[in-house]
């Protein structure tokens, strides 16, 4: 599962950052983060929020909004504390530095492939469910 | 399918017709399984204000059945305007296409010119003088017959050769009903009620007319004309309601020896509580408000379908006699309080008129604010309701349904309001303006929904983080476009029109079912 998602997430996320995720098995829970939020936002929006006033592009989007920030803390928020751990690559080898020493903007970066990736599978989830919204099931196409 | 040929005579049989016709477009069932009504409206009086509204009222009701019934002339058989309203004309052609039963040569000449006056001899004048005042004699008959059944009577006569009489005799069949409404205390109620009965009982070539379960209507006073030395037109007023207790005794009398024995069912209606109405005898003649007795004279109609089935004549000599006969009045739950809403009502009148009404000023809740003013027609994407086909947009403001049901509606609201008191009312006899009368005001115009219905209490739900309790709330876009959103998933409809009425009928009902769950279901 670890090394499936390695090749996935190579596909866009930096190395050396992908790297120190991988070898502390961290891509699980990370995509556990998004993939659930994503699931949670849906169901909120077809299921909690179906009501009249809530079908328009603008809730909808709010309701993405939070979902997105919110993995994307979470994602900066995990890398920021393994940083912060200061893990030896080699204990042997201090020189060799810590694991997740690549500074905040990468952090930063990543925290945002997770947020768009949980929009992704917010609006794939949408158009999937929508139909079975009430009121809600002309949004957001 | 049995059909109801309904009189309605004078001033008061129109009004009585005006509050059928809200309850029928309202969705009111017909007992009896009566799926016409024919409506036929006497009253000489043709530039009335009260004939002129509800006239226009049956035509628009009927506009929009036929605007129903496209494309494939199939109009709805329930729900709102599920009843076909036809003019005598839609079922015997060589007749006009109007409710109205014309009286020939009762327009632009009095009394005396209708009989004739200048052409009789000495004595028959003199005998003519004996019998009618000269004020009767004078009045100019398109003004009706201004509380003189007398001459009411005379006129009225030519009822029996007239085609409407020939057409309604040729059609009427042996499942059909006649139900005549008309006011006692008047000229052409009171003339006009035992004519059209005595005509219906008479031996003719069709056997099932003469057998004809036949209900009425008598209202008793229920207002009061100014008197005499109030009035200050010129000529004085005509109509003096010192006589309408006399008149209404006097016609009581007559009634109980020449007319109860022909009828299956008589309803006597009166109020106690009565205002004072301008006598207005000119073209936009006599603007009387509409009154809660209207409505409550309307619901008789139905509890006759209701009994009807059950009623037959039988022949006795050459005549046809109705067989144990029902005579009845309606009374209220307490009549002490000057409003009354829903809750004065016994249940079974509320299964009659209470949903229906309820249903009916939802949807006009709905065009007033949702579709007027919130423009809800180009939400399209907000509200998927109007993207099931056939889809609803804003040229759906441009149909000739709308513009009928706007028209519609907006006499619903008159028609509430009048009843309420809302508009000027008249005025009490001590000259107050003030409405002194029985209003009846059934709903609330509170933004919360849930407390539409006057005197029926919203139902408690749990509080914040179910904590205590809270009322319910309940919106027209939160609530009833949902249920219409609800209602419209997964079909589709063979017009717009067609869409719209079916949608809000369903709504509506799912609305109140869940709202007003202690609102009697209806009958």
């Amino acid at each position: 599962m670890n090394r499936s998602l390695y090749s996935f997430y190579d596909l866009f996320v930096t190395r050396p950052l992908l790297r120190d995720l991988y070898r502390e098995q961290l891509l699980v829970s990370l995509t556990a983060v998004w993939v659930v939020f994503a699931v949670i936002a849906v169901v909120v929006y077809y299921k909690f929020l179906d009501k009249p006033r809530y079908a328009n592009l603008g809730t909808w989007l709010l309701v993405a909004l939070t979902a997105c920030v919110t993995t994307a803390i979470w994602g900066i928020v995990t890398c920021y504390q393994m940083a912060g751990r200061r893990l030896p690559r080699n204990p042997d080898n201090p020189q060799a530095g810590t694991y997740f020493d690549q500074g905040g903007s990468v952090f930063f970066g990543f925290g945002l492939e997770l947020a768009l990736l949980c929009f992704l599978l917010y609006l794939i989830g949408s158009l999937i469910i929508r139909r079975t919204a009430i009121n809600n099931r002309n949004i957001p196409l | 399918m049995a059909r109801l040929f309904l009189f309605a005579i004078g001033g008061t049989g129109a009004r009585v017709v005006k509050a059928f016709t809200m309850l029928l477009a309202a969705g009111a069932k017909l007992p009896g399984g009566v799926s016409t009504v024919i409506p036929i409206i006497m009253d000489p009086h043709t530039g009335g204000y009260d004939l002129r509204r509800t006239q226009t009222l049956l035509n628009t009701y009927r506009e929009l059945r036929n605007e129903l019934g496209k494309p494939d002339n199939t109009p709805p058989q329930g729900g709102f305007f599920g009843t076909d309203l036809s003019t005598l004309h839609d079922v015997q052609a060589n007749v006009p296409d109007n409710f109205l039963f014309q009286l020939s040569d009762a327009g632009n000449q009095t009394f005396r010119d209708y009989l004739g006056f200048s052409r009789l001899d000495k004595a028959d004048q003199a005998l003519v003088e004996l019998l009618y005042s000269k004020s009767s004699l004078d009045t100019e008959m398109d003004i009706g017959f201004v509380g003189n059944p007398n001459t009411g009577s005379v006129v009225l006569n030519q009822f029996e050769e007239s085609g409407e009489f020939e057409a309604f005799k040729a059609t009427f069949q042996s499942s059909d009903r006649v139900f005549i409404v008309s006011s006692i205390f008047g000229g052409t109620g009171a003339a006009g009620f035992p004519t059209i009965l005595k005509n219906i009982r008479k031996p003719s070539d069709n056997q099932f007319l003469q057998e004809a379960v036949v209900g009425a209507l008598s209202i008793q006073p229920y207002f009061q004309a100014p008197q005499s030395n109030e009035q200050s037109d010129a000529g004085g007023a005509q109509i003096d309601d010192a006589a309408f207790v006399a008149k209404t005794k006097a016609a009581l009398y007559y009634y109980e020896k020449s007319v109860n024995d022909k009828l299956n069912a008589l309803y006597y209606l009166a109020d106690e509580v009565q205002n004072v109405y301008e006598y207005d005898p000119g073209k936009g003649g006599q603007p009387n408000p509409a009154h809660v007795l209207e409505l409550i004279g309307a619901l008789s109609v139905l509890d006759f379908l209701s009994e009807a089935g059950g009623m037959k004549c039988q022949r006795t000599g050459g005549e046809a006699v109705p067989v144990n006969p029902i005579f009845r009045e309606f009374s209220l739950r307490s009549a002490n309080d000057a409003q009354l809403t829903f809750a004065h009502f016994q249940d079974d009148v509320l299964r009659q008129m209470a949903r229906a009404l309820t249903r009916m000023q939802l949807l006009n809740l709905y065009v007033g604010q949702r579709i007027k003013a919130d423009d809800a027609l180009s939400q399209g994407k907000q509200l998927p309701w109007l993207e099931v086909a056939p889809r609803l947009d804003e040229n759906f403001k441009n149909s000739n349904f709308y513009k009928y049901l706007t028209d519609f509606l907006a006499q619903f609201t008159e028609w509430l309001d009048e009843m309420a008191g809302r508009k000027v009312a008249g005025r009490s006899r001590d000259g107050n303006t003030t409405a002194q009368f029985h209003r009846f005001a059934p709903f609330n115009t509170d933004a919360n929904l849930a407390r539409l219905v006057a005197d029926f209490e919203p139902a408690q739900e749990k509080g914040v983080l179910g904590f205590g309790k809270k009322e319910v709330r309940k919106t027209l876009r939160d609530d009833l476009d949902h249920a219409l959103s609800e209602i419209s998933k997964g079909k589709t409809y063979a017009s717009p029109e067609r869409k719209f009425a079916q949608l809000f009928n369903e709504a509506t009902e799912k609305f109140i079912a869940d709202t007003f769950r202690s609102l009697p279901p209806q009958g």
